[in-house]
């Protein structure tokens, strides 16, 4: 099924939309999220999550792009996981609640400016990486986008580990100047 | 202070066309081009071998050949959405990924039953002309309206104008595999050829769909917020069994399955043409996660099939295994077999079927019998 046909199932409140989803992308956003959450259990709960998420996005949503639409609400859910896993990891909930808690004590930015700062970021990070060399962009976009491991990612560009490392490394450290001239980091 | 979670958030920001570019690298499988170029050799050897052997294979009721359900077309997924801001295609997909013709073979091969050999014949016929004409319609369409997709992407469809978004249906309109979207001109036309082969339309508003609540339960959507309801009181939803037994009282003179199986993904058909059985068999004794989900589609040989209608790829297009099979009721299959995927297709009396087999892990031999025993083909038919 074509992708604006799916999408128009979701319009339509169609429950064939969730299935005609997992036929086309189910694979695909379990393969994001595995990637990220590491854990075959914490994926399946992540696009489970994301179907859900979708449905309640559409309508109003009409997504350009259905596949990355989807990969980003999984990629999301996936991160949001791993936060949660590693506040646990901090210390049982407890300590990361009271820090929570006392971070509201300390003068912060507003949540408007805080969005504004987080869009800035998203803008700068997009430009950025549309101005990469292609092979560069490629190896920085499976990596940083769809977390996949350095091993695979060299094996699908047929460079070797060390020439795929090498690229991260210096596309990170273009990065960390790009960012700190605009005022970012 | 940014922190490196936040960071990796924000790549968010990465443009879709760059997240595009690299999902195509992530469906393409470099490493075996070499065994690919092997693969091919030995396809074509063994191509030429099943020439050289034809008038035997004839006699022995062999049926088969890829060309049948594989389509033979540089290998491109239709993605209408995949082009840059700037208008650019972005690379093709990689091409060992292949579509297959789910709804209307492609190809008749030998050794069939002369009056079902007949008619898939009127039908593949019928198919290529209509081909051949809906190209030419298609040689007319606008041009890809970039520009609109670019303000999407950016604003949303509410920020359209009228006119961007009559100019975005006109495109939409032209590049549609639909035969029932045809306008008032075109469809006399279609109405000519499909007089031609004595074949009838089948109109996707017409088709009816019936699920399976024990599949969704099984599928444990009970986190799912507000689209959980009660399936089991939706007279849409029955339970396996009742599924099962509506399709083999539908189109069968007997049992349509062998043994009820695991789940069905959905139940769908045409009044008085086309029908799809998609279920899921626990091949590994597992739960709803590991089910290997089996795309049954059953093609009346009198009906003018489009192509566009249901798509399906083989990720793996090349490294493809071919057999014949004979199923336990006695009914000549192909199996077409490429790690987690496989189709299996048979010229039945009054459909042609296709199989589209989508396993979690590699199908062995047993595996794919196993499916293709799972339907009584010899009970299909009212």
């Amino acid at each position: 099924m074509e992708d604006k046909d799916i999408v128009d199932l979701y319009w339509q409140r169609s429950d064939r939309a969730i299935s005609e989803t997992e036929q086309k992308y189910g694979r695909y956003c379990h393969s994001i999220a595995y990637n990220i959450c590491g854990t075959r259990e914490d994926a399946e709960e992540c696009v489970s999550d994301a179907w859900f998420r979708a449905w309640n996005l559409m309508p109003d949503r009409r997504p350009a792009v259905l596949s990355v639409f989807l990969g980003g609400i999984t990629r999301n859910l996936a991160l949001d996981r791993i936060k949660a896993r590693e506040r646990k990891k901090r210390g049982g909930g407890e300590a990361a609640l009271a820090l929570e808690e006392l971070a509201e004590c300390i003068p912060d930015k507003t949540d408007l400016e805080r969005q504004a700062e987080e869009r800035e970021l998203r803008r700068a990070i997009g430009d950025f990486v549309a101005a990469l060399p292609k092979a560069d962009k490629q190896v920085f976009v499976l990596r940083y986008w769809y977390l996949v491991p350095v091993a695979e990612i060299a094996g699908r560009m047929q460079f070797s580990q060390s020439k795929t490392k090498s690229i991260l490394f210096r596309t990170r450290n273009k990065l960390k100047r790009f960012l700190q001239e605009e005022g970012l980091c | 202070m940014l922190d490196s979670l936040e960071l990796l958030r924000a790549m968010d920001g990465i443009h879709e066309e760059d997240v595009i570019m690299a999902e195509k690298l992530l469906k393409t499988n470099k490493k075996t081009t070499h065994t690919h170029r092997k693969r091919i050799i030995t396809l074509a050897l063994a191509a030429a071998l099943l020439l050289g052997l034809g008038a035997a294979a004839y006699g022995n009721g062999w049926i088969g050949g890829r060309q049948v359900v594989i389509v033979d077309e540089p290998p491109v997924t239709p993605a209408p959405y995949i082009v840059t801001p700037e208008g650019k295609p972005l690379p093709q997909p990689p091409e060992e990924e292949r579509r297959i013709s789910v709804t209307q073979a492609l190809a008749v091969p030998e050794g069939l039953d002369p009056e079902i050999a007949a008619r898939a014949e009127n039908s593949v016929a019928a198919y290529n002309e209509y081909q051949a004409w809906f190209q030419a319609i298609r040689a007319e369409e606008p041009e890809d309206p970039v520009d609109i997709r670019a303000k999407v992407n950016a604003e949303g469809w509410d920020a359209l104008t009228d006119e961007e978004m009559q100019r975005w249906r006109d495109y939409q309109k032209a590049s549609n595999a639909y035969y029932e979207r045809m306008d008032a001109e075109q469809k006399p036309l279609l109405q000519e050829l499909m007089d031609k082969y004595g074949l009838r339309g089948r109109f996707v508003d017409t088709s009816e769909c019936l699920w399976s609540w024990e599949t969704w339960e099984a599928a444990d959507l009970e986190n799912w917020g507000e689209i959980r309801h009660d399936y089991r009181a939706d007279e849409r939803h029955l339970s396996n069994q009742e599924l099962a037994d509506r399709i083999s009282d539908m189109y069968c003179h007997g049992d349509f399955f062998a043994a009820v199986p695991a789940g069905f993904d959905k139940f769908y058909w045409y009044p008085d043409s086309d029908f799809c059985v998609s279920f899921m068999l626990d091949l590994a004794g597992g739960s709803y996660a590991t089910w290997t989900t089996c795309y049954t589609y059953f093609s009346c040989y009198d009906v003018l099939h489009t192509g566009g209608d249901v798509m399906a790829w083989l990720t793996d297009g090349v490294n493809v295994t071919e057999r014949n099979y004979t199923a336990a009721d006695g009914t000549p299959l192909v199996i077409l077999s490429a790690g987690t995927q496989a189709v299996i297709y048979a010229f039945l009396p009054d459909y042609f079927m296709t199989e589209t087999v989508y396993g979690k892990e590699e199908l062995s031999e047993a595996e794919l019998n196993q499916i293709a025993d799972s339907i009584i083909y010899t009970n299909i038919g009212k």
